[in-house]
Protein backbone atom coordinates (compact mmCIF):
# COMPACT_ATOMS: atom_id res chain seq x y z
CA UNK A 1 0.00 0.00 0.00
CA UNK A 2 1.46 3.34 -1.04
CA UNK A 3 2.11 5.75 1.78
CA UNK A 4 3.53 8.55 -0.30
CA UNK A 5 3.14 9.30 -3.96
CA UNK A 6 6.58 9.20 -5.46
CA UNK A 7 5.78 7.98 -8.95
CA UNK A 8 2.72 9.00 -10.91
CA UNK A 9 0.75 6.03 -12.23
CA UNK A 10 0.50 5.64 -16.03
CA UNK A 11 -2.45 7.21 -17.80
CA UNK A 12 -2.86 4.85 -20.73
CA UNK A 13 -3.91 1.23 -20.16
CA UNK A 14 -0.97 -1.11 -19.64
CA UNK A 15 -0.78 -4.43 -21.48
CA UNK A 16 -2.35 -6.08 -18.44
CA UNK A 17 -5.12 -3.47 -18.36
CA UNK A 18 -5.99 -4.12 -21.99
CA UNK A 19 -7.08 -7.71 -21.36
CA UNK A 20 -9.09 -6.71 -18.28
CA UNK A 21 -10.80 -3.81 -20.02
CA UNK A 22 -11.45 -6.01 -23.05
CA UNK A 23 -13.37 -8.44 -20.82
CA UNK A 24 -15.41 -5.53 -19.42
CA UNK A 25 -16.12 -4.31 -22.95
CA UNK A 26 -17.45 -7.70 -24.06
CA UNK A 27 -19.78 -7.75 -21.06
CA UNK A 28 -21.05 -4.23 -21.76
CA UNK A 29 -21.84 -5.19 -25.36
CA UNK A 30 -23.78 -8.21 -24.10
CA UNK A 31 -25.69 -6.09 -21.60
CA UNK A 32 -26.68 -3.66 -24.35
CA UNK A 33 -28.16 -6.55 -26.31
CA UNK A 34 -29.86 -8.01 -23.23
CA UNK A 35 -31.58 -4.67 -22.57
CA UNK A 36 -32.69 -4.62 -26.21
CA UNK A 37 -34.36 -8.00 -25.63
CA UNK A 38 -35.95 -6.89 -22.37
CA UNK A 39 -37.19 -3.42 -23.24
CA UNK A 40 -40.33 -4.51 -25.15
CA UNK A 41 -41.18 -6.93 -22.35
CA UNK A 42 -40.43 -4.61 -19.43
CA UNK A 43 -43.94 -3.18 -19.21
CA UNK A 44 -45.34 0.06 -20.55
CA UNK A 45 -44.32 2.12 -17.52
CA UNK A 46 -40.78 0.80 -17.41
CA UNK A 47 -40.00 0.75 -21.12
CA UNK A 48 -38.37 4.19 -21.26
CA UNK A 49 -36.20 3.36 -18.25
CA UNK A 50 -35.02 0.08 -19.78
CA UNK A 51 -34.34 1.75 -23.10
CA UNK A 52 -32.28 4.49 -21.40
CA UNK A 53 -30.31 2.02 -19.30
CA UNK A 54 -29.57 -0.01 -22.45
CA UNK A 55 -28.27 3.17 -24.09
CA UNK A 56 -26.03 3.78 -21.10
CA UNK A 57 -24.44 0.37 -21.53
CA UNK A 58 -24.01 1.05 -25.22
CA UNK A 59 -22.21 4.28 -24.31
CA UNK A 60 -19.94 2.34 -21.93
CA UNK A 61 -18.99 -0.15 -24.63
CA UNK A 62 -18.25 2.68 -27.04
CA UNK A 63 -16.13 4.51 -24.47
CA UNK A 64 -14.19 1.36 -23.61
CA UNK A 65 -13.67 0.63 -27.30
CA UNK A 66 -12.38 4.17 -27.75
CA UNK A 67 -9.96 3.73 -24.88
CA UNK A 68 -8.66 0.40 -26.18
CA UNK A 69 -8.45 1.46 -29.81
CA UNK A 70 -7.31 -1.32 -32.10
CA UNK A 71 -6.93 -3.63 -29.09
CA UNK A 72 -10.67 -3.57 -28.46
CA UNK A 73 -12.57 -6.84 -28.95
CA UNK A 74 -15.13 -6.49 -31.71
CA UNK A 75 -17.87 -8.74 -30.38
CA UNK A 76 -20.02 -9.22 -27.31
CA UNK A 77 -19.36 -11.86 -24.67
CA UNK A 78 -21.46 -14.71 -26.09
CA UNK A 79 -21.24 -16.91 -23.01
CA UNK A 80 -22.69 -14.18 -20.82
CA UNK A 81 -25.35 -13.26 -23.35
CA UNK A 82 -26.46 -16.86 -23.79
CA UNK A 83 -26.66 -17.38 -20.04
CA UNK A 84 -29.16 -14.56 -19.53
CA UNK A 85 -30.98 -14.06 -22.85
CA UNK A 86 -33.85 -16.31 -21.73
CA UNK A 87 -34.40 -14.57 -18.40
CA UNK A 88 -34.12 -11.14 -20.03
CA UNK A 89 -37.30 -11.64 -22.04
CA UNK A 90 -39.46 -13.84 -19.86
CA UNK A 91 -41.60 -13.34 -16.79
CA UNK A 92 -43.59 -10.40 -15.48
CA UNK A 93 -42.35 -6.82 -15.61
CA UNK A 94 -41.34 -7.11 -11.96
CA UNK A 95 -39.46 -10.36 -12.59
CA UNK A 96 -37.58 -8.85 -15.52
CA UNK A 97 -36.68 -5.83 -13.37
CA UNK A 98 -35.41 -8.21 -10.65
CA UNK A 99 -33.31 -10.08 -13.24
CA UNK A 100 -31.70 -6.83 -14.38
CA UNK A 101 -31.17 -5.64 -10.82
CA UNK A 102 -29.13 -8.80 -10.26
CA UNK A 103 -27.24 -8.27 -13.53
CA UNK A 104 -26.44 -4.65 -12.68
CA UNK A 105 -25.26 -5.66 -9.21
CA UNK A 106 -23.05 -8.27 -10.88
CA UNK A 107 -21.61 -5.59 -13.15
CA UNK A 108 -20.87 -3.32 -10.18
CA UNK A 109 -19.01 -6.17 -8.46
CA UNK A 110 -17.19 -7.02 -11.69
CA UNK A 111 -16.11 -3.46 -12.39
CA UNK A 112 -14.92 -3.04 -8.80
CA UNK A 113 -12.75 -6.08 -9.36
CA UNK A 114 -11.55 -4.64 -12.67
CA UNK A 115 -10.80 -1.31 -10.99
CA UNK A 116 -8.70 -3.02 -8.36
CA UNK A 117 -6.36 -4.41 -11.00
CA UNK A 118 -6.04 -1.49 -13.43
CA UNK A 119 -2.75 0.40 -13.47
CA UNK A 120 -3.64 3.15 -15.96
CA UNK A 121 -5.67 6.06 -14.63
CA UNK A 122 -7.64 6.70 -17.84
CA UNK A 123 -9.22 3.26 -17.61
CA UNK A 124 -9.69 3.57 -13.85
CA UNK A 125 -11.50 6.90 -14.18
CA UNK A 126 -13.80 5.53 -16.87
CA UNK A 127 -14.64 2.37 -14.91
CA UNK A 128 -15.30 4.43 -11.75
CA UNK A 129 -17.73 6.68 -13.58
CA UNK A 130 -19.52 3.57 -14.91
CA UNK A 131 -19.74 1.94 -11.46
CA UNK A 132 -21.31 5.12 -10.09
CA UNK A 133 -24.26 4.80 -12.45
CA UNK A 134 -24.62 1.01 -12.60
CA UNK A 135 -25.15 1.07 -8.82
CA UNK A 136 -27.95 3.57 -9.40
CA UNK A 137 -29.40 1.34 -12.15
CA UNK A 138 -29.47 -1.56 -9.70
CA UNK A 139 -31.24 0.50 -7.04
CA UNK A 140 -33.91 1.73 -9.46
CA UNK A 141 -34.46 -1.75 -10.89
CA UNK A 142 -34.87 -3.12 -7.38
CA UNK A 143 -37.61 -0.57 -6.77
CA UNK A 144 -39.24 -1.40 -10.13
CA UNK A 145 -39.16 -5.05 -9.05
CA UNK A 146 -41.31 -4.05 -6.08
CA UNK A 147 -38.62 -4.40 -3.44
CA UNK A 148 -39.21 -2.09 -0.51
CA UNK A 149 -36.60 -3.06 2.06
CA UNK A 150 -33.49 -0.89 2.22
CA UNK A 151 -31.26 -3.96 2.34
CA UNK A 152 -32.74 -5.13 -0.99
CA UNK A 153 -31.84 -1.81 -2.60
CA UNK A 154 -28.54 -1.01 -0.90
CA UNK A 155 -26.78 -4.31 -0.39
CA UNK A 156 -24.83 -5.86 -3.20
CA UNK A 157 -23.96 -9.46 -2.51
CA UNK A 158 -23.25 -10.29 -6.16
CA UNK A 159 -19.99 -11.99 -7.11
CA UNK A 160 -17.74 -10.50 -9.75
CA UNK A 161 -18.09 -12.15 -13.17
CA UNK A 162 -14.90 -13.84 -14.28
CA UNK A 163 -13.36 -14.63 -17.68
CA UNK A 164 -13.15 -18.26 -16.56
CA UNK A 165 -16.95 -18.46 -16.24
CA UNK A 166 -17.67 -16.23 -19.22
CA UNK A 167 -14.72 -16.50 -21.61
CA UNK A 168 -14.55 -13.82 -24.27
CA UNK B 1 -10.80 60.47 -39.47
CA UNK B 2 -7.32 60.39 -37.97
CA UNK B 3 -4.96 57.91 -39.51
CA UNK B 4 -2.99 55.75 -37.13
CA UNK B 5 0.23 56.49 -38.93
CA UNK B 6 -0.34 60.23 -38.60
CA UNK B 7 -1.47 60.13 -34.97
CA UNK B 8 0.54 62.00 -32.30
CA UNK B 9 0.00 59.10 -29.92
CA UNK B 10 2.32 56.93 -31.99
CA UNK B 11 4.89 59.50 -32.96
CA UNK B 12 8.57 58.84 -32.34
CA UNK B 13 8.77 61.92 -30.07
CA UNK B 14 5.91 60.67 -27.82
CA UNK B 15 7.43 57.21 -27.64
CA UNK B 16 10.76 58.56 -26.42
CA UNK B 17 9.05 60.84 -23.86
CA UNK B 18 7.00 57.92 -22.44
CA UNK B 19 10.02 55.64 -22.33
CA UNK B 20 11.99 58.28 -20.48
CA UNK B 21 9.23 58.67 -17.88
CA UNK B 22 9.17 54.91 -17.26
CA UNK B 23 12.93 54.79 -16.71
CA UNK B 24 12.76 57.73 -14.28
CA UNK B 25 9.93 56.05 -12.31
CA UNK B 26 11.92 52.84 -11.97
CA UNK B 27 14.89 54.76 -10.63
CA UNK B 28 12.72 56.50 -7.96
CA UNK B 29 11.16 53.18 -6.89
CA UNK B 30 14.57 51.57 -6.62
CA UNK B 31 15.80 54.44 -4.45
CA UNK B 32 12.82 53.99 -2.08
CA UNK B 33 13.72 50.36 -1.40
CA UNK B 34 15.32 49.33 1.89
CA UNK B 35 18.78 49.00 0.43
CA UNK B 36 18.53 51.77 -2.08
CA UNK B 37 19.44 51.15 -5.67
CA UNK B 38 20.55 47.60 -4.97
CA UNK B 39 16.93 46.71 -4.16
CA UNK B 40 17.74 44.61 -1.08
CA UNK B 41 19.02 41.06 -0.95
CA UNK B 42 16.68 39.93 -3.69
CA UNK B 43 17.87 42.67 -5.98
CA UNK B 44 14.23 43.54 -6.73
CA UNK B 45 13.27 47.16 -6.07
CA UNK B 46 10.32 47.51 -3.67
CA UNK B 47 8.33 50.17 -1.85
CA UNK B 48 8.05 49.89 1.95
CA UNK B 49 8.66 46.84 4.13
CA UNK B 50 6.51 43.70 3.78
CA UNK B 51 5.71 41.77 6.99
CA UNK B 52 7.18 38.30 7.27
CA UNK B 53 4.77 35.44 6.67
CA UNK B 54 4.64 31.87 7.89
CA UNK B 55 4.10 29.36 5.10
CA UNK B 56 1.91 26.29 5.40
CA UNK B 57 3.72 23.02 6.17
CA UNK B 58 4.86 21.00 3.20
CA UNK B 59 1.85 18.77 2.57
CA UNK B 60 1.80 16.50 -0.46
CA UNK B 61 -1.48 14.91 -1.52
CA UNK B 62 -0.82 11.26 -0.73
CA UNK B 63 -3.14 8.27 -0.73
CA UNK B 64 -3.35 8.73 3.04
CA UNK B 65 -4.49 12.33 2.69
CA UNK B 66 -7.20 11.26 0.25
CA UNK B 67 -8.42 8.50 2.58
CA UNK B 68 -8.46 10.87 5.56
CA UNK B 69 -10.38 13.45 3.55
CA UNK B 70 -12.91 10.82 2.48
CA UNK B 71 -13.28 9.79 6.11
CA UNK B 72 -13.94 13.40 7.09
CA UNK B 73 -16.72 13.59 4.50
CA UNK B 74 -18.31 10.50 6.07
CA UNK B 75 -18.35 12.37 9.37
CA UNK B 76 -19.95 15.39 7.70
CA UNK B 77 -22.78 13.10 6.66
CA UNK B 78 -23.01 11.44 10.11
CA UNK B 79 -23.20 14.84 11.83
CA UNK B 80 -25.63 16.30 9.29
CA UNK B 81 -28.00 13.35 9.75
CA UNK B 82 -27.70 13.71 13.53
CA UNK B 83 -28.65 17.38 13.21
CA UNK B 84 -31.58 16.48 10.94
CA UNK B 85 -32.85 13.83 13.36
CA UNK B 86 -32.46 16.29 16.22
CA UNK B 87 -34.95 18.68 14.63
CA UNK B 88 -37.80 16.31 15.48
CA UNK B 89 -39.37 16.52 12.02
CA UNK B 90 -39.43 12.80 11.27
CA UNK B 91 -42.73 12.02 12.94
CA UNK B 92 -46.13 10.83 11.72
CA UNK B 93 -46.05 10.22 7.98
CA UNK B 94 -42.36 11.15 7.94
CA UNK B 95 -41.37 8.47 10.46
CA UNK B 96 -40.43 6.07 7.65
CA UNK B 97 -38.08 8.71 6.25
CA UNK B 98 -36.53 8.98 9.69
CA UNK B 99 -35.72 5.28 9.52
CA UNK B 100 -34.05 5.81 6.15
CA UNK B 101 -31.97 8.63 7.62
CA UNK B 102 -30.93 6.42 10.56
CA UNK B 103 -29.93 3.63 8.19
CA UNK B 104 -27.88 6.00 6.02
CA UNK B 105 -26.20 7.43 9.11
CA UNK B 106 -25.26 3.91 10.22
CA UNK B 107 -23.89 3.19 6.74
CA UNK B 108 -21.69 6.27 6.94
CA UNK B 109 -20.36 5.12 10.32
CA UNK B 110 -19.50 1.78 8.74
CA UNK B 111 -17.79 3.58 5.84
CA UNK B 112 -15.77 5.69 8.27
CA UNK B 113 -14.72 2.56 10.15
CA UNK B 114 -13.69 0.88 6.90
CA UNK B 115 -11.63 3.90 5.89
CA UNK B 116 -10.11 4.07 9.37
CA UNK B 117 -8.96 0.47 8.92
CA UNK B 118 -7.35 1.28 5.57
CA UNK B 119 -5.64 4.34 7.06
CA UNK B 120 -4.22 2.39 9.99
CA UNK B 121 -3.06 -0.34 7.62
CA UNK B 122 -1.10 2.34 5.77
CA UNK B 123 0.44 3.52 9.08
CA UNK B 124 -1.62 6.68 9.10
CA UNK B 125 -3.78 8.39 11.69
CA UNK B 126 -7.54 8.12 11.25
CA UNK B 127 -9.50 11.37 11.09
CA UNK B 128 -12.67 10.67 13.06
CA UNK B 129 -14.37 14.03 12.69
CA UNK B 130 -16.07 16.18 10.09
CA UNK B 131 -14.28 18.16 7.41
CA UNK B 132 -14.23 21.74 8.76
CA UNK B 133 -14.32 23.37 5.33
CA UNK B 134 -17.37 21.39 4.22
CA UNK B 135 -19.11 22.26 7.48
CA UNK B 136 -18.25 25.91 7.09
CA UNK B 137 -19.02 26.30 3.40
CA UNK B 138 -22.00 24.02 2.90
CA UNK B 139 -23.60 22.33 5.90
CA UNK B 140 -23.79 25.14 8.45
CA UNK B 141 -25.15 27.65 5.89
CA UNK B 142 -27.67 25.07 4.63
CA UNK B 143 -28.91 24.23 8.12
CA UNK B 144 -29.21 27.97 8.87
CA UNK B 145 -31.32 28.40 5.76
CA UNK B 146 -33.57 25.51 6.80
CA UNK B 147 -34.10 26.24 10.50
CA UNK B 148 -33.36 29.97 10.40
CA UNK B 149 -30.73 32.05 12.17
CA UNK B 150 -32.00 35.16 13.98
CA UNK B 151 -28.52 36.62 14.46
CA UNK B 152 -27.85 36.45 10.75
CA UNK B 153 -31.36 37.64 9.86
CA UNK B 154 -32.27 34.35 8.15
CA UNK B 155 -35.89 33.28 8.36
CA UNK B 156 -36.67 29.56 8.64
CA UNK B 157 -37.87 27.57 5.65
CA UNK B 158 -41.58 26.97 5.13
CA UNK B 159 -40.81 23.40 4.02
CA UNK B 160 -38.04 22.17 6.33
CA UNK B 161 -38.60 18.46 5.76
CA UNK B 162 -38.45 18.81 1.97
CA UNK B 163 -35.33 20.94 2.33
CA UNK B 164 -33.65 18.38 4.57
CA UNK B 165 -34.19 15.78 1.86
CA UNK B 166 -32.66 18.11 -0.72
CA UNK B 167 -29.66 18.74 1.54
CA UNK B 168 -29.25 15.01 2.23
CA UNK B 169 -29.43 14.27 -1.50
CA UNK B 170 -26.77 16.92 -2.11
CA UNK B 171 -24.47 15.51 0.56
CA UNK B 172 -24.83 11.94 -0.69
CA UNK B 173 -24.13 13.10 -4.23
CA UNK B 174 -21.10 15.01 -2.97
CA UNK B 175 -19.80 11.93 -1.16
CA UNK B 176 -20.33 9.75 -4.25
CA UNK B 177 -18.55 12.28 -6.45
CA UNK B 178 -15.68 12.56 -3.96
CA UNK B 179 -14.87 8.85 -4.19
CA UNK B 180 -15.19 8.89 -7.96
CA UNK B 181 -12.88 11.89 -8.24
CA UNK B 182 -10.33 10.38 -5.87
CA UNK B 183 -9.97 7.34 -8.13
CA UNK B 184 -8.05 9.63 -10.47
CA UNK B 185 -5.74 10.72 -7.62
CA UNK B 186 -5.14 7.49 -5.71
CA UNK B 187 -2.00 5.66 -6.80
CA UNK B 188 -2.81 2.23 -5.38
CA UNK B 189 -5.33 0.28 -7.53
CA UNK B 190 -6.58 -1.65 -4.49
CA UNK B 191 -7.42 1.62 -2.76
CA UNK B 192 -9.25 2.86 -5.85
CA UNK B 193 -11.49 -0.22 -5.72
CA UNK B 194 -11.99 0.17 -1.97
CA UNK B 195 -12.94 3.82 -2.46
CA UNK B 196 -15.47 3.06 -5.19
CA UNK B 197 -16.98 0.20 -3.18
CA UNK B 198 -18.01 2.92 -0.74
CA UNK B 199 -18.75 5.48 -3.45
CA UNK B 200 -21.26 3.20 -5.15
CA UNK B 201 -23.08 2.91 -1.81
CA UNK B 202 -23.32 6.70 -1.57
CA UNK B 203 -24.77 6.68 -5.10
CA UNK B 204 -27.44 4.23 -3.97
CA UNK B 205 -28.28 6.51 -1.03
CA UNK B 206 -28.59 9.44 -3.44
CA UNK B 207 -30.86 7.38 -5.69
CA UNK B 208 -33.25 6.55 -2.85
CA UNK B 209 -33.33 10.18 -1.74
CA UNK B 210 -33.94 11.32 -5.33
CA UNK B 211 -36.94 9.01 -5.44
CA UNK B 212 -38.19 10.46 -2.15
CA UNK B 213 -37.99 13.96 -3.66
CA UNK B 214 -39.24 13.11 -7.14
CA UNK B 215 -40.97 9.73 -6.89
CA UNK B 216 -41.93 7.05 -9.39
CA UNK B 217 -40.80 6.15 -12.88
CA UNK B 218 -41.09 9.82 -13.89
CA UNK B 219 -38.33 10.66 -11.42
CA UNK B 220 -35.82 8.11 -12.68
CA UNK B 221 -34.44 9.87 -15.75
CA UNK B 222 -33.50 13.55 -16.18
CA UNK B 223 -36.39 15.95 -16.75
CA UNK B 224 -37.14 19.66 -16.59
CA UNK B 225 -39.72 21.33 -14.35
CA UNK B 226 -42.02 23.11 -16.83
CA UNK B 227 -42.86 25.83 -14.29
CA UNK B 228 -39.34 26.79 -13.26
CA UNK B 229 -37.34 25.59 -16.25
CA UNK B 230 -34.90 23.96 -13.82
CA UNK B 231 -33.71 20.36 -13.81
CA UNK B 232 -35.71 18.02 -11.59
CA UNK B 233 -33.83 15.72 -9.25
CA UNK B 234 -33.31 12.40 -11.05
CA UNK B 235 -32.47 8.99 -9.61
CA UNK B 236 -30.18 8.32 -12.59
CA UNK B 237 -29.05 11.76 -13.76
CA UNK B 238 -26.86 10.60 -16.66
CA UNK B 239 -24.92 7.76 -18.25
CA UNK B 240 -21.75 8.45 -16.22
CA UNK B 241 -21.11 9.52 -12.65
CA UNK B 242 -20.96 13.29 -12.57
CA UNK B 243 -18.20 15.41 -11.05
CA UNK B 244 -19.91 18.72 -11.72
CA UNK B 245 -20.90 21.23 -9.03
CA UNK B 246 -23.90 20.09 -6.98
CA UNK B 247 -26.57 22.74 -6.57
CA UNK B 248 -28.64 22.61 -3.37
CA UNK B 249 -31.58 25.03 -3.15
CA UNK B 250 -33.06 25.25 0.37
CA UNK B 251 -34.63 27.82 2.68
CA UNK B 252 -37.35 30.43 2.48
CA UNK B 253 -38.03 31.46 -1.10
CA UNK B 254 -37.33 35.02 -2.18
CA UNK B 255 -40.06 37.28 -3.56
CA UNK B 256 -39.35 35.87 -7.00
CA UNK B 257 -40.14 32.40 -5.65
CA UNK B 258 -36.64 30.91 -5.90
CA UNK B 259 -34.90 29.39 -2.90
CA UNK B 260 -31.37 30.39 -1.93
CA UNK B 261 -28.87 27.94 -3.34
CA UNK B 262 -25.45 26.59 -2.44
CA UNK B 263 -22.99 25.08 -4.88
CA UNK B 264 -21.13 22.11 -3.46
CA UNK B 265 -17.84 20.84 -4.84
CA UNK B 266 -15.76 17.78 -4.01
CA UNK B 267 -12.96 18.45 -1.49
CA UNK B 268 -9.89 19.71 -3.30
CA UNK B 269 -6.52 21.14 -2.28
CA UNK B 270 -7.96 23.77 0.09
CA UNK B 271 -10.22 21.32 1.94
CA UNK B 272 -8.19 18.12 2.16
CA UNK B 273 -7.19 16.60 5.48
CA UNK B 274 -3.40 16.71 5.31
CA UNK B 275 -1.06 14.65 7.49
CA UNK B 276 -0.37 17.54 9.86
CA UNK B 277 -4.09 18.05 10.63
CA UNK B 278 -5.85 16.35 13.51
CA UNK B 279 -9.30 16.40 15.07
CA UNK B 280 -9.52 19.01 17.80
Amino acid sequence: MAETNTTAPPKQPTSGDIATLGFALGLERSMTDLYALATPKAGKDNEAVFAAFGEHHKAYSQALAGLLGRNAPTSRNEAFYDAFAGAARSGSAAEIAATFQALENGFVATHLSVLGSLKGTNGAELIASIIAIEARHATVLGALAGKKGLDDLLTNSAEALSPETYPA
Amino acid sequence: MTSLNGSDAFSRRKFLQTGGLALASAAVLAACGKDGAAGGESGIPRLGVAPTTTGLPDAPVTDLVLLRTAQSVEHNAIDAYAAALGLGLFTGDAAALGNVVKRFQADHRAHSDALGGLIKEAKGEAYDCANPQINKLYITPAIDLIVGNKDAGIEPSDTPLDDLLVLAHGLESLAAATYQYYVSLLTDPALRAAAMSIGEQEGRHATILAQAINPGVAGVLPSIDPDTGRENVAAVPGAYGSLKTINVAVGKPSESGSKPSLNMETPSLNSMIYDYMSCS
